[in-house]
């Protein structure tokens, strides 16, 4: 307290503290938006787990630890104070739930030590990279051990020996797979992305508590399903299939790697949409949702600098519409 | 166009909880002050000549202090008593010291009667005017255009819509909704004289969306009065929808560039205490020598009180009871746009419109992570991140090159801001700043 007469009782204290308004802050803290995702987040990590078995839970306890040791190491190399603020957590849950279930551990510690130490540190930390960090990994990966990465098995959960499957978005995949299955998550598939039901629950809770703006995903989803109808794919499959539901609601949300406006967000998720689509449907990889993501994070600046509105009293008066 | 507008911006707010001054709860009257202080100021920066000097005995009503020019107001004594000294006050809005009077109470609470007119609304368009500047209106609206300079647009700015401002401006400010509850009649009195002196096409009262209780009497009000010209807006009560430079943009659709006046788009904002006292002025000759006030917060008797200016704001503050536990904190005129005071001693004057008593809070400022709820906020449609951002880097015309002026400082951004970053006042230094340097040149 900062009165000056600290031996008077406050009912007539003289004098008193005075900073800058607003005096009031919304509950909604950048630390409380890192815990509230990563508690959404625990659905399609549950999910990962109850599909994919004890190695699911290795592969994601390999992440994080390493995300965390990696921020740390960073932070300290900088000269930087490190902040417990999540966000750490975050991009190592995302890239285990990126994983296939069988990866072998050291290179998910690769991809991790790629995304915190290069695409989220040394861009300027956080608020300033410019692609995902997770995805930005995962491509990392994806680039240098194609087949460990592209190596798919049968969700059976604890215990048994793992089963080769097709790879997700593959044309045996489409054959045999039921689509309530991949409603549910009862399918082949990275750890985090076979259940839509799951990460849809996850995703609409942070809508409603307003931690991720909802236009990006409904414009990705939205854009994904009509693109891949028009071109003659059956879109329900495209929606529920790969990544495309983990990518909108958790990786094409990122708000330091997607646009600020209202307008340009949907921009960005109408962008990834249609790229999705022709990479899934035309390139020679069966699925493309981190690549889409990344290439419209290089998007962003262009788009915030041409999506702006023009401020109040700049545009020109309109009269009499009452 | 119809009697009852309705306007709501349901996706912009600001949601804070209530305070609990229960809506009906009647305006109270506090006991005289033993002194009160009165800063010779009209406006912003515009100082006045006292006509009274240490020692002289005054009355309340009593012109204490005026000005040669016709767009300042006069300031008139609040208590009978004796002038015991000029002192130096430093005033929050213009920041630097000015004179006050020190007047000591006698007690008596005696004042002079003020001229009385039969027939209000008869009387020249001029003779309004000259009882409304004599009166000394001012400091209601945020813009700190007295009511007379407000009542006499320039010629060629005819004013074709009035918006009188009921509403609550902020969250916890009462005050006005209150006033509008238990004054109703003198406030459309005043809106009529208004209307008769500027003659425009519509009048707005602007009010609460929730008020449905007002809302009868004033459409009671309009039916008897014959009013043709008056309209009911109902606005959806969040912030910053009613921040009042951004009311003729909610009601007419019209925006004020920076640098212009409301009067230049036509349209003239009068807070309801405004048609209020004007009403005083021109009917009875009162000047304006008191108002409304919420005092709300940490004190254990939060009320609205009916305060006379010059009031310091401790004696506001032992009336409610006095500070409940660790509050250490006077903020005026509201928490999203007011500033806190340092001194218990400083008194209220015709900008203050509320006293809320708030706990001394850190805030840990984090890197911006570009969630865009700033620019989503922003009632002017800014980017105040990016502005924030220009201003931390000194980069201070860029900041003009990205609107800086369109900014009204309602404090939306900085309220809404995850990582604490006070958006607001990177702004306002930068605008202070480009300022400085318009001086230099």
């Amino acid at each position: 307290m900062m009165t000056l007469d600290t031996d008077q009782p406050d009912t007539t204290q003289k004098h008193f503290s005075v900073s800058a308004g607003p005096y009031r802050r919304n509950w909604l803290s950048t630390q409380r938006m890192m815990y509230i995702t990563l508690l959404a987040l625990m659905l399609p990590t549950a999910g990962a787990i109850y599909f994919f078995g004890y190695y699911a839970l290795s592969i994601i306890a390999v992440s994080v630890g390493s995300a965390l040791i990696t921020e740390y190491l960073v932070k300290r190399l900088r000269g930087h104070p490190f902040v417990m603020d999540g966000s750490a957590i975050i991009i190592g849950l995302l890239l285990a739930l990126l994983m296939p279930p069988t990866i072998p551990l050291w290179m998910v510690v690769v991809g991790v030590v790629v995304a915190i130490a290069i695409i989220k540190e040394a861009f300027g930390g956080m608020g300033h990279y410019i692609f995902n960090p997770a995805l930005g990994g995962m491509a990392f990966i994806y680039t240098c051990f194609p087949t460990e990465m592209t190596t798919w098995v049968e969700p059976t959960g604890f215990g048994s020996e793992p089963i080769a499957a097709a790879a997700p978005l593959s044309e045996s995949f489409a054959a045999n797979t039921d689509k309530l299955a991949m409603f549910f998550g009862d399918t082949s598939g990275a750890l985090g992305e076979t259940s839509a039901l799951l990460i849809l629950v996850a995703g609409i809770t942070l809508i409603a508590l307003r931690v991720i703006d909802w236009r990006i995903p409904l414009a990705f989803i939205l854009t994904t399903f009509i693109f891949s109808a028009v071109l003659g794919a059956d879109p329900v499959f495209q929606l529920l299939g790969g990544s495309l539901m983990l990518g909108a609601f958790f990786l094409a949300t990122d708000s330091v790697t997607s646009p600020l406006t209202r307008k340009g967000r949907v921009i960005f998720g109408f962008g990834a949409g249609i790229l999705l689509v022709l990479i899934r449907l035309y390139g020679d990889i069966p699925e493309g949702v981190a690549y889409s993501i990344l290439l419209m994070n290089a998007f962003t600046p262009l788009i915030d600098r041409f999506v702006k509105s023009k401020p109040y009293g700049f545009k020109k008066a309109v009269k009499n519409v009452a | 166009m119809a009697l009852i507008l309705r306007r709501n911006t349901k996706s912009k707010m600001v949601r804070l909880p209530d305070y609990g001054i229960t809506p009906g709860s009647p305006i109270e009257d506090i006991p005289l002050p033993s002194k009160i202080i009165l800063p010779l100021l009209s406006q912003y920066g515009k100082t006045l000549n006292a006509i009274v000097k240490k020692g002289d005995a005054v009355l309340g009503k009593q012109k204490i202090a005026d000005s040669e020019d016709f767009n300042a107001t006069p300031l008139h004594a609040t208590i009978s008593g004796e002038v015991t000294g000029v002192i130096k006050l430093i005033d929050p809005s213009v920041g630097r010291p000015i004179d006050a009077l020190v007047i000591t109470s006698d007690g008596e609470d005696k004042s002079i009667e003020p001229s009385a007119v039969e027939n209000p609304q008869s009387l020249a368009v001029e003779d309004m005017i000259g009882r409304i500047r004599e009166a000394g209106i001012t400091g209601n609206e945020t813009d700190s255009i007295s009511a007379h300079v407000r009542l006499c647009p320039p010629q060629d700015n005819k004013i074709d819509a009035v918006i009188i401002n009921g509403s609550q401006r902020e969250p916890y400010l009462t005050a006005d909704i209150h006033l509008m509850q238990e004054n109703l009649d003198e406030v459309l009195s005043g809106a009529t004289i208004i209307n008769k002196i500027l003659s425009p096409a519509d009048i707005f009262i602007a009010i609460d969306a929730d008020r449905y209780d007002i809302v009868d009497s004033l459409k009671d009000y309009i039916k008897t009065s014959g009013v043709d010209n008056f309209r009911i807006v109902m606005l959806e009560n969040n912030y910053p929808t009613t921040v009042e430079s951004n009311l003729t943009k909610v009601i007419l659709n019209r925006e004020i560039a920076p640098g212009t006046t409301a009067a230049d788009a036509g349209i003239a904002v009068f807070n309801a205490i405004t048609a209020l006292v004007i009403n005083d002025a021109v009917s009875r000759g009162e000047p304006f020598t008191g108002k409304v006030i919420t005092v709300a917060g940490g004190v254990n008797k939060a009320a609205n009180l009916r305060v006379r200016f010059g009031t310091p704001l401790g004696h506001l503050i032992d009336y409610s009871g006095g500070i409940k536990g660790d509050t250490n904190k006077i903020v005026i005129n509201g928490l999203m746009s007011g500033i806190s005071i340092y001194d218990r001693e400083f008194p209220v004057t015709k900008e203050t419109n509320s006293i809320l008593l708030e706990k001394d809070t850190a805030f840990r400022e984090r890197d911006c992570i570009r969630c865009g709820k700033c620019l989503d906020i922003c009632p002017a449609r800014l980017s105040p991140t990016l502005l924030a951002a220009y201003a931390k880097a000194g980069r201070y015309d860029e900041c003009e090159e990205a609107y800086i002026s369109s900014c009204f400082e309602c404090g939306a951004c900085s309220y809404i801001c995850p990582s604490n970053i006070p958006l607001l006042q990177y702004i306002k230094i930068a605008k202070s700043e480009l300022v400085k340097k318009t001086v230099v040149k």
